[in-house]
């Protein structure tokens, strides 16, 4: 484990709020500004599937959210990503990983959803990130793999 | 997006401190010294309600404690707000607002509480926060949305809490 300097501690803490950013942009905005954080060669890659390249990760999201509308009640799936247990693993200043438990739930229709269970999945996942000549953190690859399956979880795209 | 740079860093970890704070407030303590957590002008916005100023706040925990007490099983509502996916938007060295998710468990009696089916609510918050001439962080605006809920009655429970 590392022991993190101030320096390190900061960049834990901007990587956490870019996830958090993220779990955001995914519930709030459905993903449609979801290629702003990951680099141009951008992975998402889960059990089943793996989508490689800024462009192909956009078109991802953007079909989803498509087969929503045309699937689910009112053309709405509300949906709340919330991540715990976040661990860094520093390769160097610039290449850092983060691995993290994420329970997701989400249920058809706008809130207050009802009927709430727990969580549609809970999954581990993680995230290797690199930080640009912009200065700015983006996801360089982004790896998820579902551990618990609970209710809905097979209306469950990402 | 905040860019966290070591004093913006600093400053979210005091805010993040202080709703860990908060939390504990409400589940060891029923929040009947919430009080000190807002600031005088504070405002507690409950789904239709508005609680303004920390006299109403306080009022509102008391009342709710008291309610507790008449109505649920042995008077002791068990509950753990988990705050999770916490956000901090610094916009000055004074002003700040943390966005997150509170999932709320909780039930009438005493611990240990049985049949647990995950939390009862799924709850947008945000919190804008003010640093007072005393240096220390207070909650100025506390309001929260249920995106998710239990709708499962529990005989003799209170109702869900407000966050």
């Amino acid at each position: 484990m590392e022991n993190f300097t101030l320096e390190a501690a900061v960049i834990a803490l901007q990587l956490q709020q870019m996830l958090m950013e993220l779990g955001y942009e995914l519930d709030l905005n459905s993903g449609r500004k979801i290629g702003d954080f990951y680099t141009e060669d951008g992975a998402f890659l889960c059990s089943s599937c793996a989508y490689r390249g800024r462009d192909s990760i956009v078109e991802f999201h953007r079909d989803h959210l498509m087969r929503v509308r045309g699937t689910h009640k009112d053309g709405v799936r509300t949906t709340r990503h919330t991540f715990t247990n976040l661990r860094f693993d520093i390769q160097d200043n610039n290449h850092w990983s983060v691995y993290f438990i994420s329970a997701y739930y989400a249920g058809e229709g706008t809130p207050p959803v009802p009927k709430l269970a727990g969580p549609t999945t809970v999954s581990d996942c993680r995230m290797f990130c690199r930080r640009e000549a912009d200065g700015k953190w983006r996801i360089a690859e982004f790896g998820v793999t579902p551990i618990f399956l609970g209710s809905d979880s097979s209306r469950t795209a990402r | 997006m905040t860019n966290l740079i070591v004093e913006t860093a600093l400053t979210a970890m005091q805010l993040q401190q202080l709703l860990m704070e908060f939390a504990h407030e409400l589940d060891f303590n029923s929040g009947l010294k919430v009080g000190e957590l807002y600031t005088e002008d504070g405002t507690f916005i409950l789904r239709d309600s508005v609680y303004r100023g920390r006299r109403a706040i306080i009022k509102f925990y008391k009342d709710y404690a008291a309610r507790v007490i008449a109505e649920e099983k042995d008077g002791v509502r068990t509950q753990r707000h988990s705050f999770v996916n916490i956000r901090a938007s610094v916009e000055d060295s004074n002003h700040a607002t943390l966005h997150f998710i509170s999932l709320n468990y909780s039930a009438g009696g005493k611990v240990p509480v049985p049949n647990l089916t995950g939390p009862r609510t799924l709850i947008d918050c945000y919190m804008k926060c003010r640093r007072g001439t005393d240096g220390r962080w207070r909650i100025a605006e506390f309001s929260n949305k249920r995106i998710f809920f239990n709708d499962v009655e529990i005989p003799g429970q209170c109702g869900a809490r407000a966050s």
